[in-house]
């Protein structure tokens, strides 16, 4: 694509996209930390969450501001426009992850887990997947990538639905566990939340590169979507 | 008596508009030199359609020739047609003052006469027709009240028109436009020699005549083909590159020197 002929405006567009990334980069440590904090038991790391929550929240704010100067400055349109509307829309996304990250950490606070924890463990790797090719999606501008995000998040629903049947049949077989694991079940519902925001981060990803907006379609639809955009961009 | 009722909501309809001129292949030459390249594009009534493009791209050649400004001018000469109400209007066998009847035009720069705010109007209705003196005086009035102008000259009607402000003389060409009640509505860069506040009085305007007019602006202010038009065509060295819905164009253009135009990437 071409240089803007006024060249601040590509230094903005760009200096939005880097801080997007950082905010990403920061959410995801957090949602990492909060997970192993659990899984490990370390209130320490728990507390360190928590409180580089505010980090994100801050960022979110800086990015907003950076975003409405930008708007005032450039009265962005088309493939500009889209990627200011979809950094505004990523930013809330990625402050409501960290705070999931957050009440994990709270949990992990309150709570000395002696429930295993190891069902638990499977999410942590679908999710940091997911982040990763959020992370790559946007970085290189890849509907194709961010269409795997979406297609992956299936994985991490599936993860938490086994986790919920395991915690049911715990709570049958030691109903003095029930406290433990319906916090855990709360935890599980967290992770898969976070990987339902980086879904919708990946759908702001394609509407940002392609226009073609993919909310609240089916996989099947996506699929023929973004088959029909390979095919215009060969003719 | 007995009546169906039904909880259900009745569905909102959303009207088609009616083809107003139907460009097909325009060519048009200065001479032997050949400015549009076959234009084809569909204007719709009452709606807003903007033309936009860089300096010289042949927008404002284009929009001259919906009135046949060009038949004033040695060596000008189109092909092509420009359907309107059935009948081609570059056809010479066409009257270019029954067109010019029906297809009025505002220039970029405001253009009164060298009369009263009243004469301004009336000289157009007394060319066009044989209308009483008191039919005249109330079409004067009906004008500059849809131009939005009334309220601030009705007192001073006997005044020369050129001692105006920029942007109420071009509501006053625009009054005199209206006067003469034509169907379509040509505006070249009508705000470009206004301020920001008479910008949007003549916006707000064109937001208002649409109903009952339709209105073809050739505009550089992307903001304002934005902001005003219900279609877009963006022109370039000549050709209608592309030509959509304008939210369609501003958010998500399909071409890619659409794209570079209108974000700016040119040159």
């Amino acid at each position: 694509m071409n240089a803007h002929t006024f060249t601040q405006f590509d230094e903005d567009l760009d200096y939005l996209h880097a801080e997007i990334l950082k905010m990403l980069k920061l959410t995801r440590r957090n949602t990492k930390n909060a997970i192993n904090a659990l899984l490990n038991g370390d209130k320490e790391k728990a507390e360190n969450v928590i409180a580089a929550d505010q980090i994100v929240n801050a960022l979110e704010l800086h990015i907003d501001q950076a975003a409405r100067l930008l708007i005032v400055h450039h009265q962005p349109v088309a493939s500009d426009l889209r990627a200011v509307f979809s950094a505004l829309k990523m930013t809330t996304e990625l402050e409501r992850i960290s705070d999931l990250a957050a009440c994990i950490a709270k949990v992990t606070r309150e709570i000395d887990l002696t429930t295993s924890t190891s069902e638990l463990a499977i999410m942590k790797p679908l999710l940091l997947n997911m982040f990763r090719l959020t992370r790559e999606s946007i970085k290189q501008r890849d509907p194709g990538l961010a269409a795997q995000v979406i297609s992956y998040d299936i994985h991490l629903n599936n993860s938490y639905s086994a986790v919920q049947r395991v915690m049911h049949s715990m709570m049958m077989e030691n109903p003095s566990q029930t406290t433990q694991c319906i916090a855990l079940t709360n935890v599980a519902k967290r992770i898969e939340r976070a990987g339902d925001h980086l879904k919708n981060i990946a759908q702001m990803v394609i509407y940002m590169t392609s226009g073609q907006e993919v909310r609240h379609i089916d996989a099947d639809q996506l699929a023929a979507l973004l088959a029909e955009e390979d095919d215009n961009d060969e003719t | 008596m007995s009546a169906t009722t039904t909880d259900e909501e009745p569905m909102p309809t959303k009207t088609t508009p009616q083809v107003k001129m139907s460009v097909r292949n325009l060519n048009f030459f200065y001479g032997n030199k050949q400015v549009l390249f076959g234009n084809t594009l569909e204007i719709d009534e009452h709606q807003v359609t903007a033309f936009i493009g860089p300096s010289g791209c042949g927008k404002s050649t284009h929009i001259r020739t919906y009135n046949r400004m060009f038949d004033l001018y040695k060596g000008h000469r189109t092909e092509g047609e420009i359907i309107m109400d059935g009948r081609n209007i570059l056809d010479t066998k066409e009257s270019s003052l029954d067109l010019r009847h029906h297809v009025g035009m505002i220039f970029q720069k405001p253009t009164p006469f060298p009369m009263s705010i009243f004469d301004n109007i009336a000289y157009g209705l007394r060319l066009h027709g044989s209308l009483s003196k008191s039919e005249i005086e109330g079409r004067v009035e009906k004008a500059l009240v849809d131009a939005a102008l009334w309220e601030e000259v009705k007192d001073a009607l006997p005044h020369p028109g050129t001692s105006l402000s920029g942007g109420q003389q071009q509501r006053l060409c625009i009054a005199r436009a209206l006067a003469i009640e034509p169907q379509v509505i040509l505006m070249d860069e009508p705000c470009s020699a206004l301020d920001p506040i008479a910008t949007t009085k003549i916006e707000e305007l064109i937001s208002e005549l649409k109903g009952r007019f339709t209105i073809v602006i050739v505009t550089h202010n992307m903001q304002q083909a934005a902001r005003v038009s219900d279609n877009t065509a963006f022109f370039y060295l000549g050709k209608l590159v592309e030509f959509s819905r304008t939210d369609v164009m501003f958010s998500s253009p399909v071409k890619q020197e659409t794209e570079d135009y209108i974000a700016g990437r040119f040159g």
